[in-house]
């Protein structure tokens, strides 16, 4: 097997030049994890790691690895938390860093194009200069890729006015399992020409093709962002807010909501905030009048709830201080304790206020800190289960913990993952939520694109 | 390789590896490999303590090419202090013998041998001509560094010309200066360093010197964090007197300068020193002059690559052409800088992009017509 790798290596050698892959032990080392908290023991590392820097040269190292059935896991940044790169079966690791043009702003259109290595701030402020934004925006905006982000149809605190990734790609070049390179969907801002594999590539995780350009719809810049903080003193104030809010057809941008622990994590950014039991974040965009007139709204609602206090964002700067920081909250916990175990959950919003009770239950049950925030008005939470690995008992715990949030989740009819994705470390759960016959669709679906199984496998419970 | 201290552990712990240091890591942007980053580093160094991984030259490249710029600390959503840690590593690594590289022994040497990091002792009266209109004895010292006395006496020329005409009372080490030793701290040579910046106390302290200004941050930071017990020193950075001095009425920028001038935030001086502002309202002073921002500028800005150069000459300047090239983006006629060090690098990549690098301390001496023209 060693000396068959070695000859593939030494052809995608040939393909993508020697200064374009790697074979190095710490590289492999490196590559073999991301933010999820998943190492796999024993170690298994990429046998190569390859930069692609041109379409050809991915179709031509899918197709040779097909041949010789050698795992292909694409990755961008590596920054998703459910173990979606890593290269749990070896073979050979794809990271996109280098293919990151962006190819066109075609502002009359309002799509843009680009390559999957694309780093999604710098997208968004290249866009902002022509007054457009990309409106999905995930907390780790700063490092991750547009290429992970159509992966794993991420999302982030706009998604609740603005929608998913899924909303905002028009089409894709795919690079297929055997090489073929094909395009799906259409330029067009709609189309209902033939099956919608856009939509189907998008939050595959990479177990179906390898995406080599993605056309997105763009969005022009609202005239006027207000950000509307509210302080509660329990979670059942600040979740009942939410729910009014989102019946009340205000419609915001965002609608946020975080714990007594993540106000705290956010408050370590320099940024004022009390010691209190819940806060409701609302971003309002729009015209100017149209924001302030709702915002009026947003006040008498969250006062009605039990607000102990509110305030109005001061300035731009301020808000996007704010942001920053909210954006931070889960790597933040690591100064509280060492290890987090970051949840994903989504439930109806009108189920919010049920799912923090139970929360606040299984925590005192399984004597476990659990630091809960996320995007409210979705009814996606991101429930952060703090612990300690050099503690073997609270391990048992987390693990535990994590399991009976699942069946919570469950239970409200909610789903396992609201914008970070199955992955390596949910694939297990895939049938607490999806019957067999409809994972055998998925599977069905794999098989035919994928028969070898090369591209990202184990993962997805495929 | 021996364990680390409790803290650097903990430090070690905070490492979510969340990965967003990928967006600020200066070595990173270069390299574009994950092993080059900062999460990648923390990764080799816990295997390493693990016995997962052993030491080799390669993953000694990883633990001393970074330039230690700290980028990755101020990123850090969970506040690990990742320099912290890589100057640990090269402690334990120096204490065993396996570090630091060959190329900085050779450095170390030229330290320890001619009391500058280029190897050659330099007397500042042989080569600033104003040293010799300056006193012998004064409160203030203003300390050159190695990298002006060697190769940049035009820099202390201008600062020297400028606090003359102030009527600062001043004077410098005439017959030459002993390397502040910062250099030797920075691969892991701590105690070689407390020698070197001890020895200069002591000097200073014999010619009853009360306050000290430096033109080096990498001298600023060596002295301002090694400050001896028990006695009142105060350590200025030029910047900040040059500041002191415009806000005091005591010197004045009458000539124009119409251009567009960016600042690039030296490590030593902004994250290690904290201080942004004061080269900044300098260049803003100055009549006809726009400050442009880079896109990466203050706390998040990028770094030289001046503390890896040696042996790292291909990252220091890929770094260095990282920051021009954002320069001339931001729509900069002039780089200016208050680092010799990043001064020197800078220049290194300046000619492709049509830019002139200047010091701040150029600048002002230009404004105040003490000099005739910004070189370029």
């Amino acid at each position: 097997m060693q000396a068959e790798v070695a000859n593939i290596v030494k052809r995608i050698e040939e393909i993508v030049g020697q200064e374009n892959l790697s074979t190095e032990l710490i590289e492999r080392f490196c590559y073999s994890r991301d933010f999820s908290f998943v190492d796999v023991e024993p170690e298994v590392m990429p046998d190569v790691i390859v930069w692609p820097t041109l379409v050809e040269q991915v179709s031509q190292i899918v197709k040779l690895a097909n041949q010789y059935e050698l795992p292909v896991v694409p990755r961008g940044a590596g920054t998703g938390e459910h173990g979606g790169a890593m290269p749990i079966r070896g073979g050979m690791l794809l990271d996109f860093t280098k293919m990151n043009k962006i190819l066109e702003i075609d502002q009359e259109n309002m799509t843009c194009l680009v390559e999957p290595g694309v780093v999604l701030d710098r997208l968004d402020f290249v866009l902002s200069k022509d007054g457009f934004f990309l409106p999905p925006t995930p907390a780790s905006s700063g490092a991750c890729t547009i290429g992970g982000c159509v992966a794993n149809n991420s999302a982030g605190y706009r998604t609740v006015k603005y929608g998913s990734f899924r909303n905002w790609v028009l089409a894709l070049e795919v690079i297929l399992p055997n090489g073929d390179i094909i395009w799906t969907g259409s330029s067009t801002r709609k189309t209902s020409s033939g099956y919608d594999l856009t939509r189907l590539f998008v939050g595959s995780e990479g177990t179906l093709g390898i995406f080599t350009k993605i056309r997105l719809r763009i969005h022009p810049l609202p005239e006027c962002r207000k950000v509307f903080l509210a302080f509660y003193n329990n979670l059942d104030d600040a979740s009942e807010a939410i729910v009014k809010i989102m019946a009340s057809k205000i419609f915001p941008s965002s609608a946020e909501i975080m714990d007594r622990m993540s106000i705290e994590a956010v408050a370590r950014y320099g940024i004022k905030l009390p010691k209190i039991g819940g806060m409701t974040i609302i971003e309002l965009d729009g015209g100017e009048k149209d924001v302030m007139e709702r915002l009026e709204l947003v006040k008498d609602i969250t006062l009605q709830c039990g607000a102990t206090e509110t305030r109005v964002g001061a300035s731009a700067e301020e808000d996007a201080k704010l942001w920053r920081a909210r954006k931070s909250v889960t790597p933040a916990f690591a100064s509280i304790k060492p290890n987090v175990i970051d949840e994903d959950i989504a439930v109806p919003v009108t189920k919010l206020p049920e799912l923090f009770k139970r929360i606040e239950q299984l925590s005192e049950e399984l004597k476990i800190d659990i630091a809960t925030y996320g995007h409210a008005g979705d009814g996606n939470l991101h429930p952060d289960i703090l612990f300690d690995q050099r503690n073997p008992d609270e391990v048992k715990r987390a693990i535990m913990a994590v399991g009976k949030l699942r069946e919570i989740t469950m239970d409200l009819g909610g789903t396992l993952t609201g914008e970070h994705g199955i992955g390596l470390r949910r694939a297990q759960a895939m049938t607490m939520e999806h019957s067999d016959k409809e994972i055998n669709v998925m599977r069905l679906i794999k098989r035919a694109l994928d028969p070898n199984n090369i591209i990202n496998p184990g993962k997805m419970y495929l | 390789m021996e364990s680390f201290s409790k803290e650097v552990e903990e430090e070690m712990i905070k490492c979510s590896r969340c990965g967003l240091c990928r967006a600020h890591c200066p070595v990173f942007e270069y390299k574009g490999r994950e092993s080059w980053n900062a999460r990648g580093r923390i990764f080799l160094i816990k295997a390493l303590l693990d016995g997962k991984l052993s030491v080799s030259e390669e993953l000694l490249d990883r633990i001393y090419s970074c330039s230690l710029c700290k980028s990755c600390d101020e990123a850090c959503p969970s506040s690990a202090k990742v320099s912290d840690i890589i100057k640990d590593v090269r402690t334990s690594l120096a204490k065993t013998g396996i570090g630091p590289l060959e190329g900085h022994r050779e450095m170390a040497r030229a330290i320890l041998t001619s009391g500058n990091i280029l190897g050659e002792k330099v007397r500042l009266i042989d080569v600033v001509p104003t040293v010799k209109t300056l006193p012998d004895i004064a409160p203030t010292m203003l300390f050159a560094g190695c990298v002006v006395s060697s190769s940049y006496p035009n820099i202390a020329e201008a600062l020297i010309r400028i606090l003359r005409k102030a009527g600062y009372d001043f004077t410098v080490i005439k017959d030459g200066e002993n390397c502040c030793g910062k250099f030797l701290d920075l691969v892991g040579l701590g105690e070689e360093f407390s020698k070197l910046v001890g020895n200069n106390w002591k000097i200073l302290s014999e010619m009853k010197i009360r306050e000290i200004v430096t033109i080096c941050p990498l001298c600023y930071s060596a002295f301002a964090h090694s400050l001896p017990k028990g006695e009142s020193f105060s350590v200025q950075h030029s910047t900040e007197l040059l500041l002191n001095l415009l806000d005091e009425g005591k010197i004045a920028f009458n000539r124009r300068l119409d251009a567009n001038v960016t600042y690039f935030d030296s490590c030593h001086l902004g994250r290690y020193g904290k201080i942004y502002d004061a080269p900044r309202s300098l260049i803003e002073a100055i009549p006809g002059v726009r400050l442009v921002e880079m896109d990466k500028s203050k706390e998040l800005s990028r770094c030289c690559g001046g503390t890896v150069r040696v042996p790292y000459f291909d990252i220091r300047t890929g770094m260095s052409e990282a920051i021009a090239k954002s320069a001339k983006d931001a729509g900069a006629d002039y780089l200016t800088t208050a680092c010799p060090t990043c001064y020197h690098n800078l220049r290194v990549v300046a000619f492709d992009h049509s830019l002139t690098v200047c010091s701040i301390e150029e600048l002002v001496g230009y404004s105040m017509g003490l000099i005739k023209q910004i070189p370029k």
